[in-house]
């Protein structure tokens, strides 16, 4: 009864998901109210409140890993104070990243090392370490890295141990982002004006969690099945259920992965707290590069910032360019998940950016056409993305790409295609809501329809996509 | 109190309350059930322990399968009481044990026994002490177990409602909501149909308050009646079962079947084995299980033929719950027709219970799939026999290709050998000169 009404699966149950009864009854609204009541009777234990409320919710899942984002956090809070009076920064910053990297490497990437090595050597009695990869680490690995290498290069302003701690572990960022920077965020933190109702943001937050609820339960939910038929046996697809599953995937994805930040969004805009905006309806970009401006847009600038720029970002001449462009792409690959079809779903990012480039510098293509290719282009590299390995990859993108086109074949992938056009266009992401939303009657009606829906769903809720990333 | 305030009380306040009305409904929905403990294997083997004066000389005993069978339809048809000593999760030694101990008691002169297909073949795995069925067909009653079991009338329209899942989606739900919009708010909860199904089955879903009395009265769980496994007398193949190996539970199969042919036989207890009824639907999908023709032979391989029930009841689905276990609808008719076996004592007409219709359907849907099915399975297999074998020629051409170049080395091997160069005489040392006897030490007396 408990676990039913909690969320579901024994898995969920684990996880505090945001579309969890446990998350949305219980905690969230303790949490709120808890970090109101204190703003006014004890505003100095706010922080405090928020880093055990968010470390709750992290060690929710397994508690055992709560020692580990606690050490990860400390070291990197250590070294940044010892960066800020240090005269020489780079061994210091150098043995930061070399932390960070390596715990991220230890955790997410030493199975796949050890296999590939194992396949090489051809050792045939190698164990795995079988470790299981701690919740958000690429994200809070990513988020310490940046605030490391700002440290260095004197941006940082505040060293204060417990608002770095709350930044890093906040609980509607923790787990699958958006990424977000200590710029925009430890200062929030301290504002005395956030620690006040602010009943704007409690309704606009209300609003923003209803919809990412909606997106998550309503849609995401319902295209798993799917997605999973599809790719359980990719040799039994026809050409159009291969399309049809390669649709249904990338509408998983976005409504899973747009629901979950919006979830994100709001939650923390009812503690007074802005995060960065991470999805801007990504499926009517018409090019690759507007594409990734659109999806994951706080990975984007991460990349963006920290590896493009500093390897010389354009400036270095044409070829020089290019080949960071396809290292910013491989390594957005590779931090995705450790696994070949997601190094090759980077490097197929990475040389299309290339192309897409070096055809902008002769011809301009008109919006219709660039938007088809580019969707053409995500689709077919969802498929490599969520395939479990290669040869199911490249099954399926035979399947999708072969020459023998029935008529048929094109009014249906066509028509999906235009279907994804239209949803990517109504489906409104936070940036929208935000900027359109009032507070009147049509508002409150389609927020507690959405919220209703959903949590009437719930007991069907499944894990969030990126929660593995 | 401006907008925004008004606007998050609005939607808070009316957003939560929905849902825990919704909510709501759905505990006390489900406190119906919880309100009753759990029959188990366990409570239903403590039955047979302080048995009523009363208790009938007749049984039915099996797996979840059996608890849809009502003894009240029974007794209208045959005059005869009957108790259902069936069990989720029953398994052959369940009821060998739990025969036994009523033989013992000298209470029993009949038993019906039910049990699936999959269970005959040997297919399903149990896990844990009071029986967790693991097979294929399990899985999708895992979240409406207690619903569909205990509160039919809720279950058969939340299924086919599907509150907002993929079913809401449908064009055809969505005409009938339009026509009948009203159901979305329709309890889908007949009480009188529930009472009925669940208070007069004896021995089984007496879990209402109301219901101490009769034969409720021996199952009073209230009171904790938890039978222990460890008091079973063959722990060491009661532990074999649970270490969740194909091979050791059908050992076990095999085991008690005998066992408890012997224990029925031996006593004079006239018993009657019947298949447990499946639903088109799944007559439809199971194509390649051969359940048809394999599991009446194999059940009859098991039992002696003259005990067994040689047809198993194919039903339409909207008789079943779920894959494999009836509704209070099905569970009603095929009552009606184990009662009419008892009385004829053959099969009755089974177009009483299976419409032409279905018959038809089934012709169409299940059997030609599935010899359909086994065709291609036959081909493929011929197919697989021949790439064998022609993979084994190559394989041998290409083994008789090494023998024939290692017999060619061979013989080089041989030639360079026996050639001059090879056998030229090595030099020989010259043999030692053999000293002779007693030189070193002179022949004793010899000075002397």
């Amino acid at each position: 009864m408990v676990v039913l009404f909690l969320g579901g699966s024994s898995l969920v149950s684990c996880v505090m998901l945001f579309s969890s009864f446990a998350f949305i009854c219980a905690f969230l609204p303790v949490v709120v109210a808890g970090y109101f009541t204190l703003a006014r009777v004890r505003p100095q234990w706010l922080m405090g409140w928020l880093t055990l409320a968010s470390l709750f919710f992290y060690g929710f899942w397994k508690w055992e890993y709560v020692p580990l984002i606690l050490l990860s956090v400390g070291v990197n809070y250590a070294l940044s104070v010892q960066l800020q009076g240090a005269k020489k920064k780079w061994p210091l910053l150098t043995l930061g990243i070399l932390f960070n990297v390596g715990l991220l490497g230890f955790f997410k990437y030493v199975d796949f090392f050890l296999e590939n090595y194992f396949a090489v050597t051809g050792a045939t009695d190698g164990q795995l370490l079988g470790v299981i990869l701690p919740l958000g680490i690429s994200f809070f690995t990513f988020q310490q890295i940046a605030y490391l290498v700002d440290a260095a290069q004197g941006k940082v302003e505040e060293f204060s141990w417990l608002r770095y701690t709350t930044f890093v572990t906040f609980f509607p960022q923790l787990i699958a982002g958006p990424i977000v920077h200590h710029a925009g965020m430890m200062p929030q933190f301290a504002t005395p004006e956030n620690q006040r109702v602010n009943w704007h943001n409690i309704a606009l937050g209300v609003t923003i969690f209803a919809f990412g609820l909606g997106k998550k339960i309503l849609i995401a939910d319902n295209l798993s099945p799917e997605v999973a038929a599809g790719f359980a046996d990719v040799g039994a697809l026809s050409v159009l259920e291969a399309w049809q599953t390669a649709l249904a995937y990338a509408g998983q994805l976005y409504f899973d992965f747009s629901g979950y930040t919006d979830m994100a969004i709001g939650a923390a805009l009812l503690l007074n707290v802005r995060l960065p905006f991470n999805f801007n309806q990504p499926y009517t970009a018409t090019s690759l590069q507007d594409f990734w401006r659109r999806w994951h847009m706080t990975l984007t600038q991460f990349l963006t910032e920290y590896i493009y720029f500093p390897l010389g970002g354009s400036r270095k001449g044409v070829i020089r360019t290019y080949l960071n462009i396809f290292l910013v792409f491989l390594i957005s690959g590779f931090w995705h998940g450790a696994g070949w079809t997601f190094v090759l779903w980077g490097v197929a990012h990475g040389v299309w950016m290339m192309l897409e480039r070096v055809v902008k510098r002769w011809v301009t293509v008109p919006d219709v056409l660039g938007w088809a290719v580019t969707m053409l282009f995500v689709l077919s590299s969802w498929v490599v993305f969520r395939a479990p390995d290669l040869a199911t990859a490249q099954t399926m993108l035979l399947k999708m790409w072969t020459p023998e086109l029935s008529w048929e074949t094109v009014m249906g992938v066509g028509s999906g295609l235009g279907l994804t056009y239209i949803i990517g266009k109504i489906a409104l992401d936070a940036p929208q809501i935000w900027e359109r939303f009032k507070p009147n009657f049509w508002w409150g009606v389609s927020t507690i329809a959405l919220f209703v829906a959903s949590m009437i769903s719930l007991n069907k809720a499944t894990e969030f996509l990126y929660f593995q990333f | 109190m401006n907008s925004a305030q008004r606007y998050g009380l609005w939607v808070l306040g009316i957003g939560f309350t929905v849902v825990a009305l919704v909510m709501g409904f759905w505990v006390w929905a489900y406190h119906q059930i919880l309100d009753y403990p759990r029959m188990t294997n366990s409570m239903k083997y403590e039955v047979t322990k302080n048995l009523p004066d009363d208790f009938p000389r007749a049984v039915i005993i099996g797996d979840s399968r059996g608890l849809d069978i009502n003894p009240l339809v029974i007794e209208e048809v045959t005059g005869e009481k009957i108790y259902n000593l069936s069990a989720d999760s029953g398994k052959l030694i369940y009821a060998y044990y739990t025969l036994k101990r009523l033989i013992e008691q000298d209470a029993i002169d009949k038993v019906y026994m039910q049990f699936p297909e999959f269970l005959v073949r040997g297919e399903a795995l149990y896990t844990g002490s009071l029986g967790t069925i693991v097979s294929r067909y399990s899985f999708d009653r895992a979240d409406v177990k207690d619903l569909d079991q205990h509160l039919p009338g809720i279950y058969d329209k939340w299924k086919n409602m599907q509150f907002l899942g993929p079913e809401y989606f449908r064009l055809d739900v969505w005409r009938t909501l339009r026509k009948q919009p009203y159901k979305i708010f329709e309890i889908p909860f007949d009480k009188e149909i529930y009472m009925n199904t669940v208070k007069h089955f004896r021995g089984f879903r007496m879990r209402h308050k109301d219901q101490n009395k009769g034969y409720s009265q021996i199952v009073n769980t209230e009171n904790g009646l938890i039978y222990d496994w460890s008091e079973v007398d063959d722990k060491i193949n009661y532990k074999h079962e649970t270490n969740n190996n194909n091979v050791a539970y059908e050992e076990i199969w095999g085991t008690y079947t005998k066992k408890l042919i012997d224990l029925l036989e031996s006593n004079d207890i006239e018993y009657t084995v019947f298949l447990a009824p499946y639903p088109k639907e799944k007559a439809g999908q199971a194509v390649n299980l051969g359940f048809k023709p394999d599991n009446q032979a194999a059940l009859v391989g098991l039992f002696p033929k003259e005990r067994v029930k040689t047809k198993a009841l194919v039903m339409p689905n909207d008789r079943f719950r779920d894959f494999s276990h009836l509704n209070y609808r099905g569970s009603e008719k095929y009552s009606q027709y184990v009662a009419e076996y008892i009385v004829q004592g053959k099969e009755p007409n089974p177009k009483k219970y299976q419409t032409v219709e279905l018959q038809v359907k089934w012709e169409g849907e299940a059997d030609t799939p599935y010899f359909e099915a086994v065709r291609a399975a036959e081909e493929a297999r011929t197919k697989e026999i021949q790439q064998l074998k022609g993979e084994a020629r190559k394989i041998e051409k290409a083994a008789e290709k090494e023998v024939k170049e290692l017999q060619k080395q061979w013989e080089k091997v041989k030639i360079e050998f026996t050639s001059p160069e090879v056998n030229e005489p090595q030099p020989v040392a010259p043999p030692k000169p053999v000293e002779p006897a007693g030189e070193a030490a002179p022949a004793a007396g010899e000075e002397a």
